[in-house]
């Protein structure tokens, strides 16, 4: 058997990409503002964020834009304990978030517990769990300038 | 009267890691289409098409399919197509095939599913890049956490135990110990196994990165018969949906309502009443351990919240009414697209009598293939395999 070699190959590439016109005054607001922007659709009433041009379930193009609050009610959340090239240091969580008003789930990390105890930081993420937004110290116009949502009450 | 197609043969690799592979991707196809085409009785000349999976990263050159095809030996002029839905990917080729063969495009119709998680150092990250550029990728999401999310939601939901999770683990382990071309055959040390992931997933409910190569040939039902090599074992449905691609979009992460409503077609396509009575042995897509009970559930197998009584009462074992991951699954073998293709090969060498590993359902006629994945299992496919008499 003769021995087998592994060569390392490395891609570096980096990318620019347009976000187009809806999420792109959906984080503009975010910087700016503070003010979490959603999409109504006016044909079967859903709200979604982050907004969308066109409603996905009748392909209504959306024009309406209405202010979300910054609270919503916990899904589901899971919470991470390793790290990978790229990512957030571990431990860290996250979550899906119904926000007030909105007809979808709102991913985003949750933090403002402590993480380092699962087993009670599980049962602080529980299901049902009130969480609001806590904003980022540098906006610079991307989904982190919420830093994260932290649980409330 | 229609021509269907066929699952002519089928041929799987040994698999280990990709740390402890000694062949390369196009070698390991090389040997996978070897045995399919030994298996089948057809020979490489014969083929007209050839379809091969891909998914985009992974593979430190863009298309796998273009380092493969070449080395095939497959005669000049032979179609190809390459696939590239993620998760989906080898179940994608395998329902092209088919496609291919029914239309009357190809007679002969070869399928590969390279070993697909041999190269990136840090899987995660590769996995992460599948995930919504600006709203999702920021937030340190890859694969395991989707799984995460899914079986925390469920759980919650419905109030299921860890117990449960693990169990779910342990009976997959259990059908991979007797499978001789699963990855993982022995069960983790029950510490090692307790390693905390991402809630609440732990070490011994996720899958393994493994290396190996699945290869499939589709044929006309009627060239399979006279092949005469094996029991005829035909395409009776396939078909494949998506859902959004943003996690954002779903109102539940404790089902996944596409693969309802695909599930749902496929069975009037197949003219199947009650999948639960008519389906005789399943292979589904679960990587992370507990995704079968949320994928029972849409498939019909069960009520929703009720697939936990099904892990409990032993319905999924070879000797229950619900065989199901027989072959261990993604959960104890994962090569990337090899394990999504693997699902229809190990349901067609059930439907032939030929299961290897003592794990042979007793009169098997019907069975169904599931692949999934992408960010936040996006896209699925499902095939229905029958014997013919
Ligand atoms: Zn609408």
């Amino acid at each position: 058997m003769t021995e087998s070699l592994v060569h390392s190959v490395n891609w570096n590439i980096d990318y620019k990409v347009n976000l187009g016109r809806a999420w792109s005054r959906f984080l503009v607001s975010l910087r700016d503002d503070r003010v979490i922007l959603g999409t109504t659709c006016g044909s079967c009433d859903k709200t979604y964020v982050p907004p969308q041009a066109y409603c996905e379930a009748c392909y209504e193009p959306m024009d309406a834009w209405v202010e979300v609050p910054p609270t919503g009610t916990l899904e589901a959340a899971t919470i991470a304990q390793h790290a990978f090239q790229g990512g957030p240091p571990a431990p860290y969580a996250i979550g899906a978030i119904a926000l007030d008003g909105t007809d979808t789930l709102f991913i985003h990390l949750i933090s403002g517990i402590d993480l380092s105890d699962q087993e009670n930081a599980r049962t602080l993420l529980r299901r049902g769990t009130r969480v609001r937004a806590v904003w980022s110290q540098e906006r610079t116009g991307s989904i982190r300038d919420i830093d994260h949502f932290a649980p409330v009450g | 009267m229609r021509n269907h197609a066929a699952v002519a043969g089928v041929g799987l690799t040994a698999t280990t890691s990709p740390g402890r592979q000694t062949a390369s991707k196009t070698e390991l196809c090389q040997e996978a289409v070897d045995r399919a085409l030994a298996h089948s009785g057809l020979r490489r000349a014969e083929i007209d098409a050839v379809v091969v999976g891909n998914i985009d990263g992974f593979e430190a050159t863009s298309t796998a399919g273009r380092t493969i095809v070449p080395a095939l030996g497959l005669a000049p002029g032979t179609s190809v197509y390459i696939v590239n839905t993620g998760g989906t990917t080898g179940g994608g080729v395998f329902n092209l095939a088919a496609s291919l063969v029914r239309g009357g495009e190809a007679e002969r119709v070869l399928c590969v599913g390279p070993s697909t998680f041999d190269g990136p150092v840090d899987l995660q990250a590769v996995i992460n890049t599948a995930l919504p550029v600006a709203m999702e990728q920021p937030l340190g999401i890859d694969g395991v956490h989707v799984g995460g999310m899914f079986a925390a939601a469920y759980q919650s939901r419905y109030g299921v135990a860890d117990e449960v999770l693990e169990l779910c683990a342990a009976q997959q382990r259990e059908h991979a110990a007797k499978n001789p071309y699963a990855h993982i055959r022995k069960p983790l040390p029950p510490e090692t196994a307790a390693t905390p992931i991402t809630t609440p997933l732990t070490l011994g409910m996720v899958c393994p990165v493994s290396s190996g190569a699945t290869a499939v040939v589709v044929t006309t039902e009627t060239i399979a018969r006279r092949l005469d090599r094996n029991p005829v074992v035909r395409i009776a449905a396939y078909g494949s949906v998506a859902d959004t691609h943003l996690g954002t979009g779903r109102h539940d992460f404790s089902s996944c309502e596409v693969l309802a409503l695909l599930a749902d077609r496929i069975y009037k396509d197949a003219g199947i009443m009650d999948p639960r009575r008519e389906l005789d042995v399943l292979e589904i897509f679960s990587p992370y351990a507990p995704m079968q009970l949320i994928l029972l559930e849409d498939l019909g197998m069960c009520g929703r919240g009720e697939a936990p009584h099904l892990v409990r009462d032993g319905s999924l074992h070879v000797d229950g009414d619900l065989p199901t991951n027989l072959s261990g699954g993604p959960h104890s073998t994962n090569p990337g697209v090899a394990a999504q293709l693997a699902p229809v090969a190990y349901i067609a060498l059930q439907l032939m009598g030929q299961a290897a590993g003592g794990v042979q359902v007793a009169e098997a006629r019907r069975g169904l293939a599931h692949s999934t994945g992408s960010a936040w299992w996006q896209f699925h496919t499902l095939a229905i395999l029958e014997k013919t008499e």
